[in-house]
């Protein structure tokens, strides 16, 4: 056990350098930063939004659509009437626009049931998705002037009508049912308050593996490059508790940079939601602790044991992969299977439900260990428990097989002398 | 008397290359016994199969009575090898890396201050000891490497071409170094393709080309045996 530890300290010593730390602390620095930026937009956004409008039709109705939209949070200023490309040409960007241009005869036309235009002009800088979420923004403008003149115009014409009845005769009341639970609620309104608590799961699952995975694969490749394996092969030392020390020494600090990236990630979704990614909707409270829509301490346990399992099965892989590699620089090559079978759970949990997948894609999914803390995460929230067990029970079994093969390996010439050769054979024998 | 090392008839092969044809010698206590061939010969395989890091494909090697196969966790308390060209943890201070070898040897603490006292003299690299090892030239990394195998005062050292690729006075002070611990009773199997380094460490050599052990014996036998002024001599000769 003294040894073990002694092996334990030396690998994670190894591990934690000022060139593995500092591009973890950069990514932290720059998730925050964006969160922070992401929430001073959102700030921005909430704010009432500058319009410009030029009142062409100077009427009751033009006033009453100033009216409405000033009810609803934009801040209106009014424009002289004039030629468009003139007032562009001679005031700046900011004093121009957005514009709104109620066209004369706007009354008139709508007192005769003729539908109106209402021109509206922005200039476009970029198309990233701040720009577009505040050109949304201004979409509102005609939705706005058209629900409430609507009803304006049902009242008048229509005595005694309710406009909301007639606009919408029938609405829907949604039921959503996971499991035996039932709740009152649309089944958008839940997947989005479900992907802003969940989506950071899948990519600090799948951040961590690949990361564990490259680290224990890089430790072998370098112990053999620098032929300080032999040296420890040779010495008074179990092969076990060498293989022990470099998986554990490898899962710790995998577990620590991974708290490091949940800091990260927690400050970004703050940034983008305001808060810790927790509804704040009364309604959609209720309706998802009616669905058992919540992660219990039981539920974090088994979600824990289920990735746990999965970086010590790619830990145990990788290792054996390490071997494979003749140098550091080989282990991106050695490794790219690995990463390739973690990107597959975590690409299809991403945009499909599994278990609607044809049966030989669904197997082949459960059949890879990394899949089952992708699937655990959702089938937990959905109360379908066994399928999380017997995952568990898979990856510990595949867990038990790669550790015994890696011992072998260490345990036999193989450890110096199986690598894998990319050169080309030889066309014809001499 | 106790041999330190006994290999008999020992072969190795790896697939279809064979790369020891069944080669046998012995190492006496407070012996230096010097490997010496060219490269490619099957020394290196040799020195790993003795040090427990290579299984035999056949044959057999005892280590102070001990079988490598039965008892190769007894062996590995008390050989210690030093791998060609092998360096240390990079990130490691050179102090560092001798306190963890001296916990991988004992698990006394007072014997690892002893270990560490002794290898320390042996390093000499004073204040440096301090410095991560990656920033060690090719020369101070060899002396902390010959520190650290011999801090524990093994009874047989494995010496894989220990002065290879050193310049002059560092090679020289490994040398001495070597010599210095074969007076303290430590025996010493080292392999070379430097001739003139073999000649001057070893009590006795043996001449090793394509797998097969060609003859053993002192230098001087050997000089006289083939009537050579040199070891480049007679290896000339013998494959002539």
């Amino acid at each position: 056990m003294k040894k073990f530890l002694v092996l334990l300290k030396k690998e994670i010593r190894e591990l934690i350098t000022p060139q593995m730390i500092i591009p973890i602390v950069v990514m932290v620095v720059i998730f925050s930063l964006i969160g922070n930026l992401m929430s001073k937009e959102a700030k921005k956004m909430q704010t009432p939004q500058d319009i410009n409008l030029i009142d062409q039709d100077q009427s009751q109705t033009s006033q009453e659509i100033i009216k409405i939209l000033e009810a609803g949070n934009f801040k209106i200023t009014i424009l002289e009437n004039g030629k468009i490309e003139e007032i562009m040409k001679n005031k700046p960007d900011r004093e121009t626009l957005p514009l709104i241009i109620i066209p004369a005869g706007l009354e008139k036309g709508l007192n005769k049931f003729e539908a109106q235009k209402i021109a509206i002009y922005r200039r476009v800088k970029s198309f990233s998705l701040l720009s577009s979420i505040k050109s949304g923004n201004l979409d509102r403008v005609v939705a706005l002037i058209n629900e409430n003149l609507s009803n304006q115009l049902i009242s008048k014409n229509l005595k005694n009508a309710n406009p909301q009845f007639l606009k919408y005769p029938v609405v829907s009341s949604e039921f959503v049912l996971i499991g035996a639970n039932v709740a009152n609620i649309g089944l958008s309104q839940l997947m989005g308050a479900m992907q802003s608590q969940t989506a950071f799961i899948p990519i600090i699952l799948f951040i961590v593996i690949i990361m564990a995975a490259q680290m224990v694969a890089a430790a072998v490749a370098a112990e053999k490059e620098n032929k300080t394996f032999e040296t420890l092969l040779s010495s008074p030392i179990g092969r076990k508790t060498i293989v022990l020390a470099k998986l554990v020494g490898s899962g710790i600090v995998a577990l620590l940079f991974a708290a490091f990236y949940m800091f990260g990630f927690r400050s970004y979704i703050q940034g983008i939601t305001g808060g810790n990614g927790a509804p704040k909707n009364p309604a959609l409270i209720e309706a998802l602790n009616k669905l058992g829509l919540n992660f219990g301490s039981g539920d974090y346990i088994l979600l824990g044991i289920s990735l746990f399992l999965a970086i010590l099965c790619a830990l145990a892989i990788a290792i054996i992969l390490g071997i494979l590699a003749e140098d550091v620089k080989g282990v991106q090559t050695v490794i790219t299977p690995l990463m390739v079978m973690i990107m597959i759970p975590y690409f299809l949990t991403l945009f499909f439900d599994i278990n609607t997948l044809s049966p030989v894609l669904k197997y082949l999914v459960y059949a890879i260990p990394f899949s089952h803390p992708f699937l655990a995460s959702q089938n937990i929230l959905t109360h379908n428990y066994l399928p999380v067990i017997l995952g568990i029970v898979y990856e510990l079994v595949i867990f038990i097989i790669f550790v015994i093969i890696a011992s072998k390996i260490f345990s036999s010439d193989k450890v110096l002398t199986i690598k894998l050769s990319f050169k080309k054979k030889k066309l014809f024998n001499r | 008397m106790t041999k330190a090392l006994i290999v008999n008839n020992l072969k190795k092969k790896y697939k279809e290359v064979e790369a020891l044809k069944g080669i046998s010698f012995e190492v006496g206590e407070g012996e230096i016994f010097g490997l010496v061939g060219p490269n490619g010969a099957g020394k290196s395989t040799a020195l790993k199969i003795i040090a427990t890091i290579l299984s035999p494909t056949s044959g057999s090697v005892t280590v102070f009575d001990y079988d490598i196969k039965k008892d190769a966790a007894k062996i590995r308390e008390i050989i210690s090898y030093l791998p060609e060209e092998a360096g240390a943890y990079k990130n490691l201070s050179g102090i560092a890396y001798l306190k963890f070898m001296a916990a991988i040897f004992t698990d006394d603490t007072e014997k690892q201050k002893e270990y560490l006292e002794f290898a320390i003299k042996i390093a000499d690299l004073r204040s440096r000891l301090k410095d991560k090892a990656k920033t060690y030239s090719k020369g101070m990394t060899r002396k902390l490497l010959i520190a650290r195998t011999v801090m524990s005062k093994p009874k047989l050292i494995i010496l894989d071409e220990p002065t290879s690729g050193l310049d002059v006075i560092n090679a020289y002070e490994i040398r001495n170094i070597i010599r210095d611990l074969a007076k303290q009773g430590m025996s010493v199997l080292l392999s070379s393709h430097n001739m003139l380094e073999i000649e001057f460490l070893s009590q006795r050599i043996g001449i090793i080309h394509e797998g097969k052990i060609h003859v053993t014996g002192t230098p001087a036998e050997l000089k006289k045996e083939y009537q050579a002024n040199n070891l480049e001599e007679v290896f000339v000769k013998l494959n002539s």
